[in-house]
């Protein structure tokens, strides 16, 4: 006996029901318990859906989805911090390094110019300001895209939440807190890599990373263009 | 049933294997293709079978593909280029380790 359209339904708002928020999720999830359901009622075809789905559930163990979702999340963080990685890396490859360049020497002059301390605390309020905005830009993009589709998907959620990445935010703050007066050449430096650096990953993060996200949600999952 | 506990590190090795001889599958067949090459005496939890699942794919040894079954969306997984690879590594590791369990359980067989 198979499973009806509607029975599936019941399915995918069963995993919702056992926190399994992501349309990607659930849809593995659904698919393994409509099989075990189907070879469930071979053997025993007098149990009604609810039983046999139950019987099947059981199975997950004690934390139910809980370590698929854990694991997925965990897979995804990781493809998240890939595509990261693949945009941060032409920053450093022709023509793009010619950004890279402009914003290091621009720290760097300034450093040369202002105290340390003027130009540590420009750049944080800057950045904090800038990603506050963006934040809230993203949340407010995110809940339009589900009433839209209605559908959530694990790896959507990383890159409007830019894959927590909020953390910078706190760096940015400890900087503003401790930005030392006088500082040497070499902390200069060093400090005017780092902020580049980080400049640069936020820059992905909140702007390019989400202006992509049709081109990466169709990549990474083949089921996207299906529903 | 066996003891579980000393299957459980070779699950990925095992989901390899079965994908190499099998070009796709999905994670419900998985389970019961060893169910059934091993007579009963393995069986794959849910809870194990997906997060090991989610790490090949994640480490690049796994690709997915998706198809409508019935009334519903099947997710197969088949072997990367590099997944291929890592079989035969993994494999040789596995046989390797059999060996040497082999001999310290069974001195006098080898």
């Amino acid at each position: 006996m198979k499973l009806t359209s509607n029975q599936i339904q019941q399915l995918y708002k069963f995993t919702r029901q056992h926190y399994v928020e992501h349309f990607d999720v659930q849809t593995e999830l659904v698919d393994h318990l409509a099989n075990d359901i189907e070879q469930i009622w071979q053997e025993q075809p007098k149990l009604s859906f609810e039983q046999a789905r139950d019987i099947s559930f059981k199975k997950f163990g004690v934390f139910g989805f809980m370590d698929v979702v854990e694991a997925r999340s965990k897979a995804l963080s990781k493809k998240y911090w890939e595509l990261v990685w693949n945009i941060f890396k032409q920053f450093f490859t022709i023509p793009q390094i010619l950004i890279s360049i402009t914003i290091f020497l621009t720290i760097a002059i300034g450093f040369d110019m202002f105290s340390a301390k003027k130009v540590l605390l420009t750049i944080s309020i800057g950045v904090i300001l800038a990603l506050f905005f963006r934040l809230y830009f993203l949340q407010k993009e995110k809940k339009k895209r589900f009433k839209q589709t209605q559908k959530k998907w694990l790896l959507e959620e990383y890159i409007f939440n830019i894959g927590g990445g909020v953390a910078f935010l706190n760096l940015f703050f400890q900087l503003v807190i401790y930005s030392p007066k006088i500082v040497t050449t070499n902390f200069q430096l060093i400090m005017s890599f780092i902020l580049t650096v980080f400049i640069l990953l936020i820059y992905i993060t909140t702007f390019i990373l989400p202006s992509k996200i049709e081109e990466i949600l169709r990549n990474q999952y083949p089921e996207y263009k299906l529903v | 049933m066996g003891n579980q506990k000393l299957y459980k590190g070779s699950l990925q090795t095992i989901i390899l294997k079965l994908l190499e001889e099998n070009d796709k599958m999905y994670g419900y067949e998985i389970t019961q293709r060893v169910k059934q090459l091993t007579k009963g005496e393995l069986n794959i939890t849910e809870g194990a079978l997906y997060p090991a699942l989610h790490k090949l794919e994640a480490d690049g040894l796994l690709d997915v593909e998706v198809a409508k079954v019935d009334n519903r969306l099947r997710k197969y997984y088949k072997l990367t280029e590099n997944g291929t690879k890592e079989t035969v590594s993994r494999l040789a590791e596995m046989e390797e380790f059999l060996k040497t369990m082999q001999t310290i359980v069974n001195p006098k067989f080898v």
